[in-house]
């Protein structure tokens, strides 16, 4: 019988994966962890019924949500994970010699459980002796470090649901405040094409403008993410994504990686007119205006992180929001091949993750209204 | 009637939508039907229940069946001899408390930091008011609870005083020995009142301080909306074994609706059984997430958080722990700067920020995540805006000079002085700065220049100034004629 996992991208786009079975599939205090096995994909992890990973495409997020900021920091050596229980950034990280110290930040400790289990990297990841795990919310970590990282990687879920705090300002600040002088962070920023999903980037955006004196965006192509294209954020203290770009040096580190190169660093940074009309970059002139550096005093004892102290007493799940269960444990729909346009629509709805259900369309995204009026590039 | 699992209103409601009935009565809408707008934004179920008075629903000003014994489920819940259901807010459960207690020329024993609904019941019924000795903490610069031994000062100077009206928690969290007021004031033949506006989950939580009807008060207003979940505009009043219940329904209904909402009389109906059968652990959790917060937001240094360390046994007898208010002079900006940042720089809206607190406001709703935000945010305020403190107000308590009765100066001969001219003057209106909506200046108080600065402080740092006929407050009423 063939089993269909279905993650509605809008309310008028899907995306069907054929699903041989199930292979893990728990309902943890946060979300529902599930991973199946598809022809195409291999395993796939999906949390709140949105696909995460798989292990066919996955080379491709995880490899942009790490090296570039190896090809442009000179110096990485202490590097903080937040969320990314998953263990395909720590599997990149660890691919560096140069990098001592490796702290994860996960809230759901059952989403590095079902990784372990059942996904490749994970495993490897996580035993390996420079990594420290952390079972506490990000938000709360990250406020308690002062200038301990070189490298910051922010693999959140997205900004809507448990990684919610990953967006605000308050966490991109405390960022700034947890990194070395000359730090980097790197965030997943979403799908910069569905009109709902670039609302939340432009915003996520300029919120980092406003903590980072260099923002830049970059993108790659995901396949099983919404639209399939995603975009990044590369936020800075000192470096410039483009201008101090290392690529010799990077090369002569000998990484072998399978989506990022040096070259397509460069051209990553390189973003489509209607991303840049919207995020108010200017082509030609990629510097960012409008920061008032932060004239930080900081007086307070170096704190250094401690789950212990830092987990809260007691948590009760978020919005814990499954939008699958309805359809079968996320398997749903044996559906007919044919009769599905592939053409985009002709009119954006701009609704971004928008789950099958209607009641609970707004967890996920604001309702969408009847505008289609953005950005969408011509077809 | 005393299953806390029942909901009368909320039942007769729900059958009332299944019975089809064909309306030809008001509301106008019938059903959502006449207004598609309205019904699309609040929803078709919404609209289907706001209906009026009729048999199967009762009428809130003459409880006969289901809004009766909605009441008396409520009654029970909250160990009162009886409740009534309020749709003008606790405000206008704080005038009936006043209203049906005190009349013209009757004294009423009160501190200066009540809610401008006190004012306002004096106004209305020309009771004069007697203050009790307000005491402030002025490293934090508010007002904090009545002493027993300054009622007890009061009584002395005003024997023939009706009533003594506490303020039970403060806005802040700060509670007075209630039992032991209770105890002298009734000695001497005095009405306990409490405006119990913050407090509603004392009556359900665990290791919360006492409650007004636990501690053998007369009446208390309880802000149902506030800490206890139903919408906006309900409320609820408590009385006591010695209030007749008969003469309270008849002073409510001199200022009551003859349309009582049933969306806000289901709302409390609904939250009374919340509160009865899950308040315990509700509010435990509430507390949790305040105390979280409470040490999360000592650790950034520079604010002072709130806490049962201010029980001092007279002043601040007990310590509501759910709340969360924070101190920002440390850091060199007022409370209401604070207030400001979190919502244009980071998207938190607190509930108020005066000169010198903001009062995050942790409750039934709430998720750690949430608290998390927060917490990062004031660390982040912290880091970016801290600046030297000078230059910062702080506020002294003064007590104030009372000329007129509040209805003598609200109904007299008036004109209006720009406010930096009023020295001496008598107001005759109120000015207050809300949220909290604690007047600075009531009506029947001499202006003085501490009370102008105040003003103009509080303006000039943005607080929403109310009160006055003035929109701008710029102009005071003041009695003409001079006092
Ligand atoms: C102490 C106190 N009493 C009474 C009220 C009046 O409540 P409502 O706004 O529900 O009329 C408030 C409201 O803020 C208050 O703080």
């Amino acid at each position: 019988m063939a089993l269909w996992f279905t993650e509605a991208h809008t309310p008028d786009v899907r995306l069907c994966i054929r699903a041989e079975r199930q292979i893990f599939s728990a309902e943890s205090r946060y979300q529902r962890i599930e991973i199946f096995q598809s022809p195409q994909f291999g395993r796939f992890l999906t949390l709140d019924g949105l696909v995460m990973l798989t292990e066919r495409d996955g080379f491709i997020y995880h490899e942009m949500m790490t090296h570039p900021a190896f090809a442009v920091g000179p110096d990485i050596r202490h590097v903080l994970v937040v969320g990314g229980g998953d263990g395909w950034a720590v599997h990149e990280l660890i691919r560096y010699n140069g990098v001592e110290r490796i702290d994860v930040v996960e809230l759901d400790e059952m989403v590095v459980h079902a990784a372990r289990g059942h996904l490749m990297h994970a495993a490897s990841a996580f035993d390996d002796s420079r990594v420290r795990l952390f079972i506490q919310d990000g938000v709360a970590f990250v406020r308690r470090c002062r200038g301990e990282y070189d490298f910051i990687v922010v693999d959140s879920t997205g900004p809507v649901g448990p990684g919610e705090g990953l967006f605000t300002r308050e966490f991109l600040g405390c960022c700034f405040s947890a990194l070395k002088e000359d730090g980097i962070l790197l965030s997943q920023m979403g799908s910069p094409y569905y009109e709902k999903s670039m609302d939340f980037v432009a915003r996520t955006f300029s919120r980092a403008k406003k903590c980072f004196p260099i923002v830049r965006a970059y993108q790659a192509h995901v396949p099983t993410y919404p639209s399939g294209y995603w975009l990044f954020g590369f936020l800075s203290k000192k470096y410039d994504p483009v201008r101090d770009l290392q690529a010799g040096r990077w090369q002569s580190i000998g990484i072998k990686t399978r989506y990022y190169n040096t070259p397509l660093h460069l051209g990553a940074f390189a973003l489509p007119s209607y991303i840049n009309a919207r995020l108010g970059i200017a082509p030609d002139m990629p510097r960012e205006e409008g920061f008032a550096p932060t004239q930080a005093k900081r007086s307070e004892k170096f704190t250094t992180p401690r789950d212990e102290e830092a987990t809260p007493a007691q948590e009760v799940p978020d919005e814990v929001f499954s939008p699958c269960e309805k359809q079968n444990d996320g398997i749903s729909q044996k559906r007919n091949e044919q009769g599905e346009s592939t053409a985009p629509p002709e009119q954006n709805r701009g609704e971004d993750f928008v789950p099958p259900s209607d009641e609970q369309e707004e967890d996920f995204a604001p309702t969408q209204d009847e505008q289609g009026e953005d950005h969408v590039p011509p077809l | 009637m005393t299953d806390q699992n029942q909901t009368p209103i909320a039942t007769a409601l729900e059958l009332l939508r299944h019975a089809r009935i064909v309306p030809f009565d008001v509301p106008g809408h019938k059903r959502g039907r006449g207004n598609r707008e309205l019904t699309e934004f609040l929803g078709k179920r919404c609209l289907s229940v706001d209906l009026n008075s009729m048999k199967p629903l009762d009428n809130l000003t003459h409880p006969v069946s289901v809004i009766r014994d909605a009441e008396a489920l409520a009654a029970a819940a909250f160990g009162a001899q009886h409740a009534f259901f309020m749709v003008g807010g606790t405000t206008s459960a704080v005038q009936a408390m006043i209203l049906s207690t005190c009349r013209r020329g009757d004294k009423l024993i009160l501190p200066r930091n009540v809610h401008s609904s006190v004012i306002g019941a004096l106004i209305l019924c020309g009771a004069e008011p007697v203050y009790v000795k307000t005491r402030a903490d002025s490293r934090l610069g508010i007002a904090l609870g009545m002493a027993v031994e300054d009622l007890k000062d009061a009584i002395t100077r005003h024997p023939e005083a009706k009533a003594v009206l506490v303020n039970n928690p403060t806005y802040y969290g700060i509670c007075s020995d209630l039992r032991e007021i209770v105890r002298i004031a009734h000695r001497h033949g005095l009405r306990v009142l409490v405006d119990e506006a913050h407090g509603t989950h004392f009556y359900f939580g665990e290791g919360l301080p006492v409650s007004a009807m636990a501690a053998g008060a007369d009446m208390a207003a309880v802000s149902m909306h506030k800490s206890g979940g139903s919408l906006t505009q309900s409320s609820l009043l408590l009385t006591g074994p010695d209030v007749n219940p008969r003469h309270v329904r008849q002073v409510i209904n001199l200022t009551q609706t003859t349309s009582g909402s049933y969306l806000l009389l289901a709302s409390l109906d609904i939250a009374r059984k919340n509160l009865a059968l899950n308040g315990r652990a509700v509010f435990r959790r509430v507390k949790e997430l305040a105390e979280y917060a409470r040490r999360e937001i000592e650790q950034i240094g520079g604010y002072a958080v709130f806490s049962k360390d201010l029980v001092n046994g007279t002043t601040v007898y007990d310590f509501d722990e759910t709340k969360l208010s924070v101190n920002t002079l440390g850091i060199g900006l007022a409370g209401i700067e604070v207030y400001d940042i979190l919502r244009d720089d980071y998207e938190i809206q607190v509930e108020f920020g005066d000169i010198g607190n903001i009062l995050a406001y942790i409750s039934i709703g709430d998720t750690m995540k949430n608290v998390e935000r927060l917490v990062s945010a004031l660390s982040e305020i912290r880091r970016l805006h801290q600046r030297p403190k000078a230059g910062l107000l702080e506020t002294e308590y003064i007590p104030p000079e009372v000329v007129l009765s509040p209805q003598e100066a609200f109904y007299a001969e008036k004109a209006a002085v720009p406010i930096e001219k009023a020295g001496g003057t008598v107001s005759a209106e109120t000015v207050m700065s809300y949220p909290p909506g604690i007047p600075i200046l009531c009506p029947g108080e001499r202006v003085t220049r501490p009370i102008i600065e105040t003003i103009l402080y509080a303006r000039e740092k943005g607080c929403l100034l109310t009160g006055t006929e003035d929109l701008t407050v710029s102009y005071l009423n003041v009695v003409k004629g001079g006092l």
